[in-house]
Parts: structure tokens; C-alpha cells; sequence
């Protein structure tokens, strides 16, 4: 795909060149509907979606006085963009999203995407949240559509740095206390953890009938390492330092990163997830677009 | 093994420092961080023997490197000890005789035929040189072994015979620089038509040397027969005309001719007869004009040798100018002079008399020499002219008389009157003492010493002069200068019959005609001058000139062309080209190499007779392969560490890309 000055915007070291989070998800989810030539504004449209009984509280406005005729029953008829998603993002700040060798590291590109995907949701007054966490949750802002969310959601996001370890479990069971309505949940991080544990951790959200989102932020260099030289790689989170042959990180490593990626996809898909893999020098479209089709496909 | 430097040595401690450099870098050695070691796997064993073996390498060449540096710097030697075989190997000098006699038909393919076997001979260790022998001994191919050859074969398919003469005495020693390796012996094959008039005037010259021993390998041709032109001489008695002579076999004189060349131009072609060998054959040539002409006289048809059936000479048509500087015309000097140097046949001096004050007058370049009575004649202004004269290269003879008497310092000579007993003793009768026989001016010693001096004026001569004769109680008589590009001769008596009577003695006409013609380079022979032999033809020129060969080649001197000396290697005349003018040189072959007769068996037998038996030649070799020779090899050491050098920096440098890598 040829890349177009609208699309250029979407590349994370152009991002990164941007001076604050806002510019950056404005920047890039213009840019991203300008590449679809639709509105952003997607959530007024009038596509009719379904019926719903009149109750108290509800606009009398929006009440469908001929099926009212016909069956002496108020009904409220809705629109597409009238359906509002809660959308909790959820975004590692483990140590291990400090990493990268390009411009942008993991926590900077998540950084946008969180803010993109905010920005993207807040424009069709999706109640939004975000959730950061690494050992446990060090950030909590619970959703909401009111303004001054989205400056509100920046600004932490802004303030977000590198931490310890990550800990799915401890982090998913206070991120399964801030969400007991039912919603979007979208998990940005690298996911170098136990299978298993991701498991633990989705679970009772998608037992819970949340829809779940998993985006896995990757630098080039951890999905396809190369060094001639034997090397001295030191863990960011635990501080090991590992001696590893280039032999070693050509053929071995690279088989048990696809292991485990095949495993994380395999515990996504047993639990009506999604994942998406974005490597952090990958234009962040692909995000939003799946963003995009999920929040549709998953209302309906 | 020696070293020259030892303390030197001491810079090998030098090696510690790559290794602690290296000990170091591997403790600085860059971690690199990783999101997770979650995948990754310790493989320390592989990752130290890659790296390792990798700067074991950069580690070992700085540490040779400061160790060659350090034992360069040491000047070792080591001590060559070769031991010889069972036999001893061989070094064979094929000696090839390219003198003119082979040029003879026939004898020069016989000898590059013989030189081919002798190569294509050579097996083992042995070791071969081609060398080429005339007038001087030429080294073609340095020694190589057998497997070598085709460098021999190639060197000898170039030779060719010249026109020179060879003398096997000679040749004898100059083999004595013919190194050979220890336990090595040398043979020389010499490939020669054994002439009789090569051999040396002592037989004993022969014996070779030791270790060595001569092979005669004869390609003499079954004929000796030969004729040449020995001379073409122009009788002063008979004007306009040369008397050509014949040597050698007077059966080949006839059904040849004889043809004669002026200049290039045929004047006379005639059929010989069997008693023109005696006789000679008298040519007319008319009046020749003054001048130089340059005859060529050739046999036709040629015979088997034809390098010597043509004869080349000068007929010099000159008569150069003299000027004698006397105190007047009719003074006894100045007639006795004048009478002395126009008594020479050959060459005729045009004799002018004048004052001293002529000097300053006349064009003084014109004149091939000038005699001056007495140097007390000369004022200032006549001493600078005569003295600018002299520089330019012009020749000058001074006679000291009763006026050079009264003065310090002899004008244009520089010399100093002597003072003392030297002064005292010359008022005194004195004789010739010691005398340079040798000198073409001084060739009757008995003659001079019957000569008295009644007086003379002792003079100290400059220290560069040469005494040429003394008198009795020591004083200078005669001393030769060379001043600039001239020549001047004193003499301390005047020629006058006042101090001396040297006038009425035979000697005097011969020894004024002489000393003048020497002066004046009037006594350069052309028709003498010799393919082989060294010619001086500094008398003939003044200052520079270029040689150029008798094939119209430019050709080097061997002092520059301030010097005019070199040897000739062709027949045919030299050109000397330069100011405006040309001067030849005329060059024929050496007569002794147109007499072929062989040496006889006789002769050769007592030649091999003095010839080592083959296995004395080996023990001595072999006595010879016990010496030690210190060979050094700081050259070597100091190569290797220039590669070392250059191979170093590539090493450091692969290294260097890894560390980049790993920051990228």
C-alpha cells in the first residue's frame, strides 16, 4: 500500500515528533479516517439497529409513535451511532515496555495507541477508561463520556512510565472490580508472560461479557533479534543477565517466540478475543482499523 | 645465533602491553539490555570460544608484531652451517669466449651448441652461470639451479661474439670472485677457439684458482687461415698517397680486392697480388685538402672471419699552430725552439715567434700550444691571458730562465721559488736525477742524465703538480700541471745554451717536439686506438662533448663528458660531436685476434696439467663446508612485521563492526 501524506501521519516517528498526546490521537485517527474517506463521526449515523420497550428515564423524543398506534406499546427506536460501547484501556507499563531500539519504544507506541483508540471512542461519546498496570494497577480512570475525559485520560497517559514487573493476575482482579458493566476492554502490552496466566487474567472478563482486545506491542528486534557477536542481554524487568550465541538467537529463540505467540493467539481466540501483534515501526492504522471492526462486529 | 644489539631485547617486554590491553577490554565489555529474557537461554560455551578464538587472534598478532619489532631491532644472525653431499654440489660457470675470434664461420655456433649441452647437463643441486668473456667479463645469468635452466638458455640465446680481444689470463682471475656456497666447487667449462695470441705472457696466469677448475670445451674451427688489413699509413715522404699492409695468409690474398674508401667515397678498387702481403699496396689519393678524412680499407670478398678485413684510420691533414714567446725573435731560445719544433715530421707544427705582449694581442684559442722562453717574460696582463688560456684547455710549456730567476712566485704556474739551501744549490752544476720514464715525454733516461745544468731555478711546484724530473739533489726540473681544461709542462733551466746544454743534444729536438705535440694532444693516434682498450681523448677536445658509436648510437663515457675516456667496442670510426664540430675516432680489432692458430696440444696439455684433479677440487669444497657464515635476518623479521602491520589493523577493525552492530 502505497503511503499517502494523510497515512504518513499514522507512522509512530512521525508521531513521535508530535508535541503532545492529543495532537497525536487527533493526528492520527483523522489521518486514519481521511485513508477511509468516511466521517470519524460514525456513532450518528441513522442506520437502524433495533426496538427497545419504552422504560422510565428514557427520552420520549426517540418513542415510535406508529408502532405505538399499531400496538398501543411505547417503543424507543435506535440508531447505530446511537449504541455507546465502554471502553477500558488497559495498558502495561511493565518494565518491559520500555524497551526498543528505535525512535519509539513499546510504552511510547502503546502511549498512542491508548491515546488514539481514547481519542477514536470519545469522538462517539464512548464512555472511556483507562486502566495501567504492571505488578498491580498503578493508574485507574474509570470510563466516561463526559468532556474533559479525554485531556483527563491524556494527561495520565502522559504520565505513565516503565515500572517492575508484570503481574496479569494481582492487575486483572482489580481491573475485574472497575468493570462490572459489560464493555470493551482493550489490553495493550508485550505479554511476555505465562500463557496461562493471560488465561487467569481474560477469562472472567469474557466470562463476564466483556469483549476483549489484545493488542501486543513488539520491537523488531524481539520478534527477529540479530547479532553476529555472542551477547550479554541483561532482562529489564529482573535484571538477569543471559550470555546468548547469535546461533541461539537466529534459530532457538525465535521457535519459542513463535511458540508463545501461537499460545497467546490460541488463548484470544478460546475467549472470543482479539489479538493484534503491532510491532512499534508499524503505522498505527492497522490498530484503529481493527479497532474499528471489532467495536462493530462485536455490538453486533 | 648472534645479536648485533641484544639491549634491544629488552623491548620484547613491550608484549604485555596487548595483553593487558586485552585482559582490559574484556572487562569493559557492553552489556545490551532485553525486554525479556523469557525465551532466552544461557549459551556461554559457544559465545566464549567464537569471541575468544577471535581476539586470541587480534591478541596474537600485536603480540608478534612487538615481537618482531624487538628481535628485528636486535639484529639477529644466525649461523649458516651447509654441509656438502657426498660429491659436494657443483656450481658450473659456463664461460662463453665472445672475443672476435669467434666470430670465425662456424665457431660461434659450435660454442652456443656446446653452452646448450652443458646446460641442458645440468641435474641435482648443481648450479649453473652464464658468463660472457672478452675484454671484460660479463656475468649473464647469475648461478641458478638446474630447474632453472631455461634462464640460462635464455640469456645465451641473446649473446652474441663482439669484436674485442679476450686474454685467458685474465679471464683466470676474474673468476677468483666467483662465489660459491659452502661445500660447493666450481667448474668452468670455458667455450673458446683456444687461441694462441689469448694466452697470457706468464703461463703460470692460467692455474686456476683454488677450488676451481677449467674445462676447455674447443670449438676451434680445422682452418686458421686468415688475412686482414693491418695498416694504412701516410708517408710524409710521398705526399698523396697510403701504403696499405696485409698480415696473415698470403694464399688469401688472392681472387680478393682491395677497396679503398675517402670519406665514404670508393677512390680505389683493385684485384691483390700473393706479394702485396710483403710489399704492402700504395694507393694514391691525391690531394686530400687540409682536413681530417677518414679512410676505410676492406678486403673483398670477405673471408671467414670479415670483422678484420676492414681497416679503419684518420689521415690528419692538419698542421697546428705553435707559439713560441721569447724576448726577441732571434734570441738562442727562440731559434732553438722554433728549429726544434718544426724538425717534426708528424705532426707538422706551424711555428710563430712572438713577444710576450702577443699574448695579450693574439687570439690565443688558435694556437694548439705555446711555448714561453722564460715565465720571467710575463707581465700581469700576459700571465692572465696565458692562464685564461690554459683554463679554456689550452696547452702551455714553460721554461724557467734567468728572469723567473727574480721572481717570488713562476706566473700561470703558481709555483714558489725555493729558498734556502734548494736556492743555493742552484746556482750550482747539477744533473737529472730521478725521472717518470714512463711519461711519453721522458723516454731516454740515459740521454737526459749525460745532459748538465749549470744552473737552474729551484722552485717548490703546487702541491697538485707532478714531478716528472728531478734533479740530483732533489730539486723539481720538470713538473706537469693541469690547470682548468689545460695542461702545462715546466721546465726549471732555460732552453738556451747559457744554463745548460740540453740544445746541443740530440735529446733536445725530440724532447721540444715531443713535449709540445704531448701538450698540444697533437701525439693522439687515432689509427691506434683498439676495439677493448681504454681511450683518452680528453687531448683532442676541450671541454664536453657526445659520443656516438660507429653505428651512429650515442654512447657513455666513463668519466662524463668533461672526460672524454672510453672503450671502444666496435671497429669503425667514434664521433665526437659537440661545439660546432665533429671529431673521429678511428677504432680497429685487436690484431692478435685475427691470428688463429690454436694454442698448441702441447700447450693444452701443460693448461689442463695445472688443473686440480676433480676430487682435490671436491676436498677442498668440502674443507670449505665447514665454515660458518652469519646470515642476518633483521630484514625478514622487520617484513613480516610490516604484514603484521598492515594485517593487524583489519583484524581490530572486524572486531570493531561487531561492537557497531550491537549498537545499532
Amino acid at each position: 500500500m502505497s503511503t499517502t501524506p494523510a497515512m504518513s501521519l499514522l507512522r509512530p516517528e512521525v508521531l513521535a515528533g508530535l508535541s503532545n498526546l492529543e495532537l497525536v490521537a487527533r493526528s492520527a485517527v483523522e489521518g486514519f479516517f481521511q485513508g477511509l474517506h468516511r466521517s470519524p463521526r460514525f456513532g450518528f449515523s441513522q442506520e437502524f439497529v433495533e426496538y427497545k420497550a419504552y422504560t422510565e428515564g428514557d427520552d420520549p423524543r426517540f418513542i415510535d409513535w406508529n408502532v405505538f398506534a399499531r400496538t398501543e406499546r411505547a417503543y424507543i427506536k435506535r440508531y447505530l451511532g446511537e449504541t455507546n460501547t465502554r471502553l477500558m484501556i488497559a495498558v502495561d507499563v511493565s518494565a518491559s515496555m520500555g524497551y526498543g531500539i528505535g525512535p519509539v519504544n513499546k510504552l511510547r507506541y502503546a502511549k498512542f495507541l491508548a491515546a488514539s483508540l481514547a481519542y477514536m471512542a470519545l469522538q462517539q461519546h464512548d464512555p472511556t477508561g483507562l486502566i495501567a498496570f504492571d505488578s498491580k494497577v498503578r493508574s485507574y480512570r474509570p470510563p466516561s463520556s463526559r468532556t474533559g475525559t479525554l485531556p483527563a485520560i491524556l494527561h495520565r497517559l502522559d504520565d505513565l512510565e516503565a515500572g517492575s514487573a508484570t503481574d496479569l493476575d494481582a492487575s486483572f482482579h482489580q481491573l475485574r472490580e472497575h468493570c462490572q458493566r459489560r464493555g470493551l476492554v482493550a489490553v495493550i502490552s508485550d505479554l511476555y508472560c505465562d500463557p496461562e496466566a493471560l488465561t487467569r487474567a481474560v477469562q472472567p472478563l469474557a466470562w463476564g461479557g466483556h469483549d476483549i482486545m489484545i493488542f501486543q506491542i513488539l520491537d523488531r528486534s524481539e520478534i527477529a533479534p540479530h547479532w553476529d557477536e555472542s551477547i550479554l542481554l541483561e532482562d529489564m524487568e529482573s535484571g538477569t543477565q543471559i550470555e546468548v550465541s547469535p546461533d541461539y538467537l537466529r534459530g532457538t529463540y525465535r521457535e519459542r517466540f513463535q511458540e508463545h505467540l501461537a499460545r497467546i493467539k490460541d488463548v484470544a481466540a478460546r475467549h472470543r478475543a482479539d489479538h493484534i501483534m503491532l510491532a512499534t515501526d508499524e503505522p498505527l492504522d492497522r490498530g484503529l482499523r481493527e479497532y474499528l471492526t471489532f467495536r462493530n462486529g462485536a455490538r453486533r | 645465533m648472534n645479536w648485533l644489539a641484544p639491549w634491544f631485547l629488552a623491548g620484547l617486554a613491550g608484549i604485555a602491553l596487548p595483553i593487558w590491553l586485552h585482559r582490559f577490554a574484556k572487562k569493559t565489555d557492553q552489556k545490551h539490555v532485553f525486554a525479556s529474557s523469557m525465551f532466552l537461554e544461557p549459551s556461554v560455551v559457544r559465545r566464549n570460544r567464537r569471541r575468544e578464538i577471535r581476539y586470541w587472534l587480534l591478541l596474537l598478532s600485536r603480540v608478534l608484531l612487538v615481537l618482531l619489532l624487538g628481535l628485528a631491532f636486535a639484529g639477529p644472525q644466525l649461523k649458516s652451517r651447509i654441509l656438502a653431499g657426498p660429491q659436494g654440489s657443483t656450481l658450473h660457470a659456463i664461460v662463453v669466449d665472445t672475443s672476435m675470434s669467434m666470430r670465425q664461420d662456424g665457431s660461434w655456433d659450435r660454442a652456443r651448441e656446446a653452452a646448450d649441452d652443458l646446460i641442458n647437463s645440468l641435474k641435482g643441486a648443481d648450479r649453473a652461470m652464464l658468463v660472457a668473456a672478452d675484454y671484460r667479463i660479463r656475468v649473464l645469468q647469475e648461478a641458478v639451479f638446474s630447474s632453472d635452466a631455461g634462464k640460462l638458455h635464455a640469456a645465451l640465446s641473446g649473446l652474441e661474439p663482439g669484436y674485442a680481444r679476450l686474454d685467458y689470463g685474465a679471464l683466470v682471475a676474474g673468476t677468483a670472485g666467483w662465489g660459491t656456497a659452502p661445500g660447493e666447487h666450481l667448474v668452468v667449462h670455458f667455450i673458446t677457439d683456444l687461441q694462441q695470441s689469448a694466452s697470457p705472457l706468464r703461463f703460470s696466469d692460467l692455474a686456476p684458482q683454488p677450488g676451481q677448475r677449467f674445462e676447455l670445451v674447443n670449438v676451434a674451427p680445422q682452418s686458421a687461415a686468415n688475412l686482414r688489413i693491418a695498416s694504412a699509413i701516410e708517408d710524409p715522404r710521398d705526399p698523396g698517397a697510403v701504403r696499405i699492409g696485409f698480415d696473415g695468409d698470403a694464399a688469401a690474398l688472392a681472387k680478393r680486392e682491395l677497396v679503398v674508401e675517402i670519406n665514404g667515397k670508393q677512390v680505389e678498387r683493385r684485384a691483390l697480388k700473393p706479394g702485396s702481403l710483403v710489399s704492402g699496396e700504395r694507393v694514391e689519393l691525391g690531394n686530400l685538402g687540409p682536413g681530417e678524412h677518414r679512410l676505410t680499407a676492406h678486403l673483398e670478398p670477405g673471408d671467414d672471419l670479415p670483422a678484420d678485413d676492414t681497416y679503419y684510420t684518420l689521415l690528419r691533414h692538419v698542421e697546428p699552430k705553435v707559439l713560441v714567446i721569447a724576448s726577441s725573435n732571434n734570441g738562442d731560445d727562440a731559434q732553438y725552439l722554433r728549429a726544434a719544433l718544426g724538425a717534426l715530421p708528424q705532426p707538422r707544427f706551424m711555428v710563430e715567434t712572438g713577444a710576450p705582449g702577443e699574448l695579450v694581442k693574439r687570439q690565443l684559442g688558435d694556437f694548439a700550444a705555446i711555448v714561453v722562453s722564460d715565465a720571467g717574460l710575463l707581465n700581469t696582463a700576459a700571465a692572465d691571458a696565458l692562464n685564461g688560456y690554459a683554463q679554456a684547455g689550452g696547452a702551455v710549456l714553460l721554461t724557467l730562465g734567468s728572469r723567473a730567476a727574480q721572481m717570488d712566485t713562476i706566473p700561470v704556474s703558481g709555483a714558489k721559488r725555493a729558498r734556502g739551501d734548494a736556492q743555493r744549490a742552484a746556482d750550482e752544476p747539477s744533473r737529472v736525477g730521478e725521472m717518470e720514464t714512463s711519461h711519453p715525454v721522458l723516454r731516454e733516461p740515459g740521454a737526459w742524465r749525460q745532459v748538465r745544468f749549470l744552473k737552474h731555478v729551484a722552485t717548490v711546484p703546487p702541491e697538485k703538480a707532478t714531478v716528472l724530473m728531478r734533479f740530483t739533489n732533489d730539486t723539481p726540473l720538470m713538473w706537469e700541471q693541469v690547470l682548468g681544461q689545460g695542461r702545462l709542462l715546466v721546465f726549471a733551466s732555460p732552453l738556451d745554451r747559457e744554463w745548460n746544454d740540453l740544445a746541443i743534444h740530440p735529446l733536445f729536438v725530440r724532447f721540444v717536439a715531443e713535449a709540445t705535440a704531448w701538450l698540444a694532444g697533437a701525439r693522439f693516434d687515432a689509427a691506434s686506438a683498439t676495439v677493448g682498450l681504454a681511450l683518452d681523448a680528453t687531448s683532442l677536445r676541450r671541454g664536453g662533448a657526445q659520443l656516438f658509436d660507429p653505428r651512429g648510437e650515442r654512447t657513455e663515457m666513463l668519466g662524463g663528458t668533461d672526460e672524454l675516456r672510453w672503450v671502444p667496442a666496435l671497429p669503425g670510426f667514434y664521433e665526437l660531436r659537440g661545439g660546432g664540430r665533429s671529431d673521429y675516432v678511428a677504432v680497429n680489432p685487436d690484431a692478435r685476434e685475427s691470428r688463429l692458430a690454436p694454442l698448441d696440444q702441447e700447450a693444452q696439455d701443460r693448461w689442463q696439467a695445472l688443473q686440480p684433479a676433480p676430487d682435490a677440487v671436491v676436498a677442498v669444497a668440502a674443507s670449505s663446508s665447514a665454515s660458518e657464515r652469519l646470515v642476518p635476518v633483521w630484514f625478514w623479521l622487520l617484513l613480516a612485521a610490516a604484514a603484521l602491520a598492515f594485517l593487524e589493523p583489519l583484524v581490530a577493525n572486524y572486531h570493531l563492526n561487531i561492537r557497531r552492530e550491537q549498537r545499532t
